[in-house]
């Protein structure tokens, strides 16, 4: 298959790192003997895939029982346990949006992990994701507030100093509870792709995203952190690899919503890292939404810390990324307003909140420190 | 322990097969607990028919083990499960 133009060239990851990621594929090599089952743990630990690489560990002949620390178990078990109770917490939360009247829809999480390795404790998760209507998301955060939760921002924030600014730019809200064993965290999103709210009702009522919005969604996810995340790719290979896309149909949608470019490289990135069946001409067809040669950055390297990239990199990277002109100037608008991370460079009181505006361009600008924010690399294109 | 007297699990006890086993957890504890095959097998039964007694006699039906090995480990788990307040005494 001959490589894109547009595509930055691939990453190659280290030894120890291609057996992680053979073992982690959809068709789980194990390996060699002579892995060090205890370092291979603790790199799938640090790349987030540790359930899974553990589960497919345990049972290949090179598990070796007894002589890995009970940890690992205990670990795994921790897990299983943590995504039992944000399951049966999902559960809860969407019965109680309905009964609120409020459309909802779980996203990510425990039912992604169902869906792609048919078992719960193989994907590890923080948080309970749920997409809900913006028409009542008032009703959606009265109904967790009143159950006990507490709103919070990205950073941490009241979420009252953030809608200070007048952001209307903000796509989900988190939300906490502290009242069981352990905290609850829940992000609530109302734009997750720049799709009418209209055409999720019916999403809402079936309780799923149609599979290629779903697909895209994932691809989204993925090109926030610039594919640099391991646990995004091995999802999104299991998924081509388990429940093979219909392409024509993916095709289309990522073309009728902008994303066709994102979907391309997603596909492209993957197939530096698994064996997938990806139609040639899938990936041809693709490649005519790719304006020009993306910046070597565009692309993280899963197998290490992802590089910070400067401001104005940033900028230009989201820009490209973007096929369409009304997504880009949304993004511009986005720009320049004050966000989160502006307020939490420098408290203001609420008297003084139009400052924050001239914060926004200071940090821009880089002059006041920007490293602190972390805004998704394709913020404002779901907006 | 006696496997004479009922019971059922806690109030707030979720439990599902993961990762090949079944994992027991009290939401309002955060208690959690791994059953391997043998110990799934008799929670289920327990769930079902809150009988110690006659989950006894039908995994001494279905198991290969001696009856008085099968009593005392059904009664180990019992007691640790009710220690763990995964499992109560069912007044009822």
């Amino acid at each position: 298959m001959v490589r894109s133009s547009w595509v930055p060239p691939p990453h190659h990851p280290g030894e120890l790192d291609r057996v992680l990621l053979a073992l982690c594929s959809p068709e789980a090599t194990l390996p060699p003997r002579w892995i060090n089952p205890e370092t291979l743990l603790a790199r799938a630990a640090e790349l987030d895939v540790f359930p899974l690489t553990f589960h497919r560990l345990r049972r290949s002949p090179h598990w070796l029982a007894g002589k890995v620390s009970p940890e690992w178990e205990e670990r795994f078990r921790s897990n299983a346990a943590r995504n039992l109770l944000l399951d049966t917490e999902q559960e809860r939360l969407l019965n109680l949006l309905k009964s609120a009247g409020v459309p909802a829809l779980p996203l990510k999480g425990t039912r992604l992990a169902t869906q792609l390795y048919a078992d719960l404790a193989l994907r590890a998760q923080v948080d309970v994701d749920i997409y809900v209507s913006p028409e009542r998301l008032p009703a959606a955060l009265g109904a967790l507030e009143a159950d006990g939760y507490r709103r919070l921002t990205a950073v941490g924030l009241p979420a009252e100093r953030l809608a200070a600014t007048g952001n209307e730019f903000t796509s989900e809200c988190s939300l906490e509870k502290r009242a069981g064993p352990m905290p609850l965290l829940v992000e609530l999103h109302w734009r997750i792709l720049p799709l009418p709210p209209k055409e999720l009702e019916p999403a809402c009522e079936k309780g799923a995203l149609p599979a290629p919005v779903d697909f895209l969604y994932l691809c989204l996810q993925a090109a926030a952190d610039r594919w640099g995340t391991l646990k995004a790719l091995v999802d999104l290979a299991h998924w081509v690899r388990r429940q093979p896309p219909d392409w024509e149909k993916l095709a289309a949608a990522g073309e009728r919503l902008g994303l066709a470019r994102i979907l391309g490289l997603t596909l492209h990135v993957l197939l530096d890292y698994f064996e997938l069946a990806i139609p040639e001409a899938m990936l041809d067809r693709l490649d005519a939404a790719a304006a020009a040669r993306l910046p070597r950055t565009a692309v993280a390297n899963p197998f290490a810390p992802l590089p910070s990239l400067s401001p104005a990199a940033t900028h230009r990277l989201r820009w490209v990324l973007r096929e369409r002109l009304a997504h880009r100037l949304r993004y511009a608008a986005f720009l320049l307003r004050p966000t989160a991370g502006d307020l939490a460079a420098a408290p203001l009181p609420r008297g003084l909140g139009f400052l924050y505006w001239g914060v926004r361009w200071l940090r821009l600008a880089g002059v006041v420190d920007a490293g602190r924010e972390r805004e998704p690399a394709l913020a404002g294109v779901c907006r | 322990m006696s496997l004479a007297n009922k019971v059922r699990p806690g109030r707030d006890v979720v439990f599902r097969e993961l990762g090949g086993e079944t994992v027991l957890l009290n939401l309002r504890t955060g208690v959690y607990y791994g059953l391997n095959e043998t110990g799934a097998a008799m929670w289920s039964q327990l769930v079902e028919c809150r009988d110690p007694a006659r989950v006894l006699a039908a995994l001494a039906r279905d198991y290969a083990i001696a009856p008085d090995r099968l009593a005392r480990d059904l009664k180990e788990l019992i007691a640790a499960l009710t220690e763990k307040g995964l499992l109560e005494a069912d007044e009822n």
